[in-house]
């Protein structure tokens, strides 16, 4: 699929900007390639070996179904520390699924590191676009983290069930 | 920076798994780490010259004009849309926020921008999050994270006008 989906917009861009964009494509492509795969490659390490220190019983303890509100801190937490892309959190957040956490503790970690990452805003936000704009933004985003880790349980909980029904 | 971050975290993980389980355990690890990797690299191939096309072909005087301070709701969901079509990392989004902003836009759209690209970018999702965290996760997570970048773009400008 993701084959297709890169083919069919490798063809829009050659049809509306030609060789050059498709060339100009690629290299940004590769660029990213180049800024993203050492930081990817150190976070699949790191994803690999946390089971072994964050193990099934410390995870489901701290982050597991039914931890309740400890579990979403915990999470949020995590989220917030998280560091690089999404080539480190996704396989990160595999791992801790895995390893026990429940629904609502990962929803947290989600909606934080993808709202509020302290890597992220010290670095990029605060030095580009000044204080006052990413601080408005984040604190204006912490409710949202609470309303993931307690509506996106209930939303799953909806799917599968519906995915079980007879057709 | 951010490689440096990591490579402390690793160093210090390492060390700990060691501690904890010996040469055993750091080689288990590793070995999931190995599969992993194997299993990922055609994505991420695949992945990075899919956002370089799209790239190329996304209107930047679309952000512009549309955006604006006192644009209101409509900003916001223009706002909206373009945080969840724009594929790239923060090196690519924040120099445009940053640039925007000087351009006149206003906070709650820009708000509404950055938090859609933050939780519901669809190149990112389709791309990375549903082969990593499954369809069933990803598409509750998405439903519920929709109406972030709305409440966020509605409630920044209030907070930043307490600041200014």
């Amino acid at each position: 699929m993701m084959l297709g989906m890169t083919l069919s917009v490798s063809i829009a861009v050659l049809a509306m900007e030609g060789w050059a964009g498709v060339r100009e494509g690629f290299s940004l492509g590769m660029d990213t390639l180049r800024t993203a795969g050492v930081p990817f490659f150190l976070g699949i390490v790191l994803a690999g070996l946390i089971p072994v220190l964050l193990t099934a019983s410390v995870v489901t303890r701290w982050m597991g179904e039914g931890s309740g509100l400890k579990g979403v801190l915990f999470g949020s937490f995590a989220g917030l520390l998280t560091p690089g892309g999404p080539y480190v959190m996704f396989p990160i957040a595999a791992s801790l699924f895995k390893s026990g956490a429940g629904v609502g503790s990962m929803s947290a970690f989600s909606a934080a590191r993808q709202l509020i990452p302290v890597n992220r805003v010290i670095v990029w936000e605060l030095p580009l676009i000044g204080a006052t704009f990413p601080i408005a933004r984040s604190l204006a985003s912490i409710p949202a983290v609470f309303i993931a880790a307690l509506l996106v349980p209930l939303v799953l909980k909806l799917i599968i069930r519906t995915r079980k029904k007879p057709d | 920076m951010v490689n440096y971050i990591l490579a402390g975290l690793l160093v210090v993980t390492l060390a700990s798994v060691y501690r904890k389980e010996g040469r055993k355990g750091v080689k288990a690890g590793l070995q999931s780490s190995a599969r992993t990797v194997l299993f990922v690299t055609p994505f991420i191939f695949i992945g990075v010259i899919l956002a370089g096309m799209v790239e190329v072909i996304l209107p930047g005087e679309l952000i512009s004009d549309w955006m604006g301070e006192g644009s209101g709701l409509r900003g916001i969901l223009i706002g909206t849309a373009v945080g969840m079509l724009i594929p790239g990392g923060p090196y690519v989004v924040v120099p445009l926020i940053a640039s925007i902003m000087e351009s006149g836009a206003g906070p709650g759209p820009v708000a509404a921008f950055f938090t859609a690209w933050g939780v519901v970018p669809i190149s990112r999702t389709l791309i990375w999050e549903v082969p990593f965290l499954g369809v069933a996760f990803t598409a509750a997570r998405v439903i519920v994270n929709l109406g972030f970048p709305i409440l966020v773009g509605l409630t920044t400008p209030w907070i930043y006008g307490l600041f200014t």
